[in-house]
């Protein structure tokens, strides 16, 4: 199974467009946060904390979806190995630490 | 120097060493930690700022490597499978070298990936006038590809993937041990002993480092060890540097790309040791 993946590059585009929205709430947010200061701007900031945290996951699960659709069963499996390998090490770590 | 003033230097550290990280593909943490530390900052305090800067510049780089199709996804995520397997097994052994011994490795390691990277003249894969835009991206099934770069379409095919996998599982490994991030490993693994275009091996590896920063991120701030004062700084910086880093790779040739990063790989090196 080595056909190109001809649909990918439109699929990236979108994802590139929503990442571009992302990357600019974060930017207004982590400004807000510095200009507003005290209790509410930490909390702004700890809200763009987990965002941060958060969005490059989302785009593994995007990923494996869109892999799941084309049927590259190769690539789903790898990208469901790293997921549930993510889950044990975070718990591993913290329950080791 | 006042607050304001010691703000504005955050910012901009956070700038500079993420617009040089995300031109080679490492991050900017393994630079701007250690500048912090040298500037007054605890260790503890400076690096989960170094994680933030690192996914802030991921994330700002992203787009520009989706849209050009320069990102290899499924390099990413199978190399980072065996990274983070590496990774959590290191995490676990940590104490059984001491963190000099292994800092020495590292940078010993780093430095042969820039003589490599360095050395090498001209350019392995070459434009295909057969192809078209629709053929930029990833083969089903495999890390293969094509990349766009000045208008043409750019072909790839990898080459010992399970040496190169195997590699990553040791940098992922050794780097668990040490408790620092493999961004500076990654891109030179993928680039001269998978043979993927040092462009995509940069991008993907940009990739990557946002997925193994964001994990470290989390276990750190669930035990509360984050100025978030200082993280939006850090993310006003780096989203900035990580723009403008990832448009300067996109724009220079390969050898520039590859150049910039055995230049990047010596700084990280003496960096690392200066830390040690």
């Amino acid at each position: 199974m080595t056909r190109t993946d001809h649909a990918q590059l439109a699929a990236q585009r979108t994802l590139a467009r929503i990442n571009e929205v992302i990357v600019v709430v974060i930017t207004l947010a982590a400004l807000v946060g510095v200009l507003v200061g005290g209790e509410s701007g930490k909390v702004i900031d700890a809200v763009v904390i987990i965002v941060l945290c958060v969005v490059p996951w989302l785009r593994v699960l995007w990923l494996v979806a869109r892999w799941q659709r084309i049927g590259d069963r190769r690539f789903v499996a790898v990208g469901v190995t790293l997921l549930t390998l993510t889950v044990v090490g975070v718990a591993l770590t913290t329950l080791v630490k | 120097m006042g607050e304001l003033g010691n703000n504005l230097v955050l910012v901009a550290l956070a700038a500079l060493t993420s617009g040089v990280g995300a031109l080679g593909g490492i991050g900017g943490a393994v630079l701007l930690v250690p500048l912090l530390v040298v500037a007054g900052t605890p260790v503890a305090e400076a690096s989960p700022l170094g994680l933030v800067s690192v996914i802030a510049a991921s994330l700002a780089a992203a787009s520009g490597h989706l849209r050009d199709g320069t990102v290899n996804h499924r390099a990413g995520v199978l190399s980072e499978t065996a990274a983070t397997t590496g990774a959590i097994a290191g995490a676990l052994l940590v104490g059984i070298f001491s963190e000099r011994v292994l800092t020495w490795c590292i940078a010993f390691v780093i430095v042969a990936a820039a003589l490599m990277s360095g050395r090498r003249k001209g350019v392995r894969w070459h434009p295909d006038a057969s192809l078209r835009e629709s053929d930029v991206g990833e083969q089903i099934g495999s890390i293969n590809g094509a990349y766009g770069f000045n208008g043409n379409v750019i072909p790839y095919r990898a080459k010992h993937v399970p040496f190169g996998v195997a590699l990553m599982g040791v940098a992922g490994f050794v780097t668990g041990l040490a408790g620092v991030g493999g961004g500076f490993i990654k891109t030179p693994i993928t680039s001269e002993v998978m043979h993927l275009p040092v462009k995509v091996a940069a991008a993907t590896s940009t990739f990557t480092i946002g997925l193994t920063a964001s994990v470290a991120l989390a276990v750190t701030a669930f035990r509360g060890s984050i100025d978030v004062n200082a993280a939006a700084l850090v993310v006003l910086g780096a989203i900035t540097g990580g723009s403008i880093g990832s448009r300067i790779q996109n724009k220079v040739s390969p050898p520039v790309v590859r150049r910039a990063l055995s230049f990047i790989l010596v700084a990280v090196a003496v960096a690392l040791v200066t830390r040690s």
